[in-house]
């Protein structure tokens, strides 16, 4: 098969893959998932080069999975629907103190995660002193304290 | 919609954009897919692409049987067993299409004499004595794509279809 198709249904797969299993997944990277990442990594090298392991085959392969990235950001720059639809948007979790557990639930969130993020980034100790906590679109939790705007 | 219910609302004073009702749909895809990736691991371990029971196929017609796979995957190296019994010298007739879709690797044991005839490769193999034989014939998928052709053993026809994927 064409080495720039073959990266192309590549990227596509893991693109479609990767949304599918939710922006926490790769926000929470334990040790084990990057030891499932390096396997993924291997095997996805074995069917992108094939037998072929030429330096024009590699730069082909190289060119196509950049162009791909670049239409696709050039798209999400032009269309907000599909910006949004590819990279999601961001979610409230806390509302002054309180947890939104329905919200917490579906994004796979733990009140630990938001406790973790909120004593890193801002050395806070308890829940009720998080005014807001949104899940960003790469997979972050941001913490607003409450004596950050008042 | 019951998702739609069960999703605070909030009311909030900050500068984002929160799109619930793209949440909610992705929260649904999330769990269609998640199924599907689930369906799609069983039916892989059952062999839909390749090597496992939906994939195996056994034919066996008056003291020869043939054993190959269905399903096949670009480059992967697959063998075909056919498995005589009582018989003396085998001819094996390939058609010309499988050389089209395939690379022959090896043929085990090695043939003692190919030729080309009409739309056939015809392999020989000499046997001293009738008994049990075996013979394996192991092919790498060229093409993807579905092939389908009728091999002969010693003038029986064996109609073989294969779909290989990328």
């Amino acid at each position: 098969m064409n080495p720039i198709i073959r990266g192309i249904a590549i990227y596509l797969f893991l693109l479609v893959l990767f949304r599918v299993l939710g922006k926490r997944s790769l926000a929470e990277t334990t040790t084990f998932d990057f030891v499932l990442l390096l396997i993924i990594g291997e095997a996805t090298q074995q069917a992108l080069l094939g037998d072929d392991f030429s330096m024009t085959n590699s730069l082909m392969l190289i060119t196509a999975l950049i162009g791909v990235d670049m239409v696709f950001g050039t798209l999400k720059g032009r269309f907000q629907k599909l910006d949004k639809l590819l990279e999601g948007t961001p979610l409230i979790l806390i509302d002054h103190g309180k947890p939104l557990k329905e919200r917490m639930r579906k994004a796979g969130v733990e009140e630990d995660d938001i406790m973790e993020a909120a004593r890193l980034n801002h050395g806070l100790e308890q829940l009720d002193q998080v005014k807001y906590a949104v899940l960003e679109r790469n997979g972050s939790i941001s913490i607003i304290p409450f004596n950050s705007s008042s | 919609m019951q998702a739609d219910n069960t999703v605070e609302k909030v009311d909030h004073s900050l500068t984002l954009e929160e799109d619930l009702k793209l949440h909610i749909r992705g929260w649904k895809t999330q769990k269609i897919g998640a199924v599907l990736i689930l369906i799609l691991m069983i039916l892989a371990a059952l062999g839909l692409f390749g090597e496992g029971l939906l994939s195996a196929r056994k034919i066996v017609k008056e003291g020869v049987s043939v054993e190959y796979e269905y399903f096949l995957r670009y480059q992967k190296e697959m063998d075909i067993a056919f498995r005589l019994s009582d018989q003396g010298d085998i001819r094996v007739a390939v058609p010309l299409q499988y050389l089209d879709r395939f690379k022959v690797a090896r043929i085990v044991p090695e043939p003692n004499e190919s030729v080309i005839s009409g739309d056939y490769v015809i392999y020989t193999f000499r046997a001293e004595k009738k008994g049990k034989k075996l013979c394996r014939f192991y092919l790498q998928a060229q093409k993807p794509g579905s092939v389908k052709g009728s091999w002969k053993v010693n003038q029986q026809h064996f109609e073989m279809s294969h779909f290989i994927y990328p």
